[in-house]
């Protein structure tokens, strides 16, 4: 079920050689390299064209479920990579032994029930798809596997890796975690927003803040009277070992201090405003670093508003990320929300929406009085 | 065979939790063996041509960027953890474990 994993060349539908290059090779005197260029760049028009049906029809890649609802299936990949594994849980299963596939059940479930109780949708696709989680997770290292440290999403599934013990332990531990990923899968059915530069920390941003939202609403549900547990905006806290250097992957109320001079991971590289956003290409330019931005804008309009996070900002944000563009930059995030905020809610709960994009430096055009 | 000029960038990047590590080996500057190791790691990843070989559809996969500087040939190649080829493992295992937090300097 993983992406394929081939070389440059072999298995073109993940690979790109550049076209100015292959174009450089095809009239190149080398005839073997001549050769290849030509089949490399008959296959990448080819590639083109069915990168963009998979991005305009995810539909295909889902997996339906066997009725109308909810579906959970959980696997045992058993520290390797070949994704699912052995089936450990299915619906209505009762918890086993194990609690990473107890986790993503439970969390799975909580992240389905959030946006069904609040926004009806039905699942990832709003069409009742299984949702798929495999958990022990192994990655090659070239001489055999070690558990993944990390998780994410592959187009049709999430997977959890057990983490090295030292940094993180397992991935589904926490709530957040396990909703994050389920919200990229969300995405790739609506919005789909490109994984790179300023729409993929849109997409990374909308991540965190359902997989946050999830958590936060969960556990009011779940406390008792008086039992509730503070407001927490960190993003993976149960995630990593506990040290002085380090708290949570993410804070979106205080980007870039989730870690700080930690002899392991570093400092938290969040920017917090978009005069200090990153302009490098690593992390396919930054899509977890400048999300930090947007993050901030985010928490800062659900605290000036007077309801619980998951009403009305989640609510603006949750139409947002439907009708968002695939290209989509901060601008036009802040854009839209304000006039979803606007249409749906008010001048007030615009005015507090615009006023968290400008502080963190992108600001909205305040709407036109008809004349 | 050893060359008169190796040097190999490394920038980890991405996963769920977006964290940048780095690594910059300069072939003269290492131990003998470890030199050694390096460029048969470098040989046997067969990295011939820059490319990007990025997954459209994966989310929260980390990110690997290899410069290679061999005599006058520099080759630079970004792959995803879905993508990454089973020859450039055992490099990137190499340089991952030299790597340390942060952008390269
Ligand atoms: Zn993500």
């Amino acid at each position: 079920m993983r992406d394929s994993g081939p070389s440059c060349g072999r298995q073109p539908l993940s690979c790109i050689i550049p076209p100015f290059l292959l174009e450089r090779m095809a009239e190149s005197g080398d005839a073997v390299a001549r050769r290849r260029a030509v089949v490399d760049l008959a296959q990448a028009t080819a590639v083109y064209a069915v990168r963009d049906l998979v991005r305009s029809m995810p539909t295909f890649l889902a997996t339906p479920s066997p009725g109308c609802c909810r579906d959970r299936l959980v696997y045992d990949a058993r520290g390797r990579d070949d994704l699912p594994g052995r089936l450990a849980r299915r619906e209505g299963d009762r918890p086993g032994k194990d609690p990473a596939v107890n986790e993503a059940y439970d969390y799975s479930g909580a992240t389905y029930d959030f946006f069904h109780t609040l926004f009806g949708r039905n699942s990832l696709d709003d069409a009742g798809m299984s949702l798929i989680s495999s958990v022990h997770a192994g990655e090659a290292d070239g001489e055999g596997y070690q558990p993944m440290n990390n998780a994410f999403w592959n187009g049709s599934q999430m997977a959890y890796g057990d983490g090295d013990g030292v940094v993180f332990e397992r991935f589904t531990r926490s709530l957040d975690v396990v909703a994050h990923e389920l919200t990229h899968g969300v995405q790739s059915f609506t919005s789909n927003l490109v994984y790179r530069g300023e729409s993929g920390a849109l997409n990374e941003h909308f991540a965190d803040v359902f997989g946050v939202l999830v958590r936060q609403w969960h556990q009011a549900a779940a406390a008792t009277k008086g039992e509730r547990p503070p407001r927490s905006w960190l993003v993976g806290a149960e995630l990593v070992v506990p040290a002085q250097t380090r708290r949570a992957v993410r804070d979106m109320q205080h980007p870039g201090t989730a870690y700080v001079d930690d002899p392991l991971l570093g400092t938290d590289p969040q920017p917090a405003h978009m005069k200090d956003r990153y302009r490098g290409s690593a992390d396919r330019g930054g899509v977890h670093i400048n999300s930090g931005i947007a993050n901030r804008a985010f928490v800062l309009a659900a605290e000036a508003l007077d309801d619980e996070p998951w009403e009305t900002a989640g609510r603006i944000w949750y139409d947002a990320m439907l009708e968002i563009p695939s290209r989509a930059g901060f601008e036009d995030a802040a854009r839209i929300t304000v006039r979803i905020a606007r249409d749906e809610h008010g001048a007030a709960v615009a005015k507090a929406v615009r006023a968290a994009w400008k502080a963190v430096g992108v600001t909205v055009p305040a709407a036109r009085k008809p004349r | 065979m050893t060359a008169a000029i190796l040097r190999v960038s490394y920038t980890e990047s991405g996963g769920f939790a977006g964290l940048v590590r780095s690594c910059r080996l300069e072939a003269a500057a290492l131990a003998a063996e470890e030199r050694a190791l390096l460029e048969q790691l470098v040989a046997a990843a067969g990295l011939t041509a820059s490319c990007e070989c990025l997954s459209e559809q994966s989310r929260d996969s980390r990110t690997y960027e290899i410069v290679i500087e061999w005599e006058t040939i520099q080759i630079h190649t970004v792959f995803d953890e879905p993508s990454l080829p089973a020859e450039v493992r055992p490099l990137v295992g190499f340089l991952r474990e030299r790597a340390r937090p942060g952008m390269p300097t």
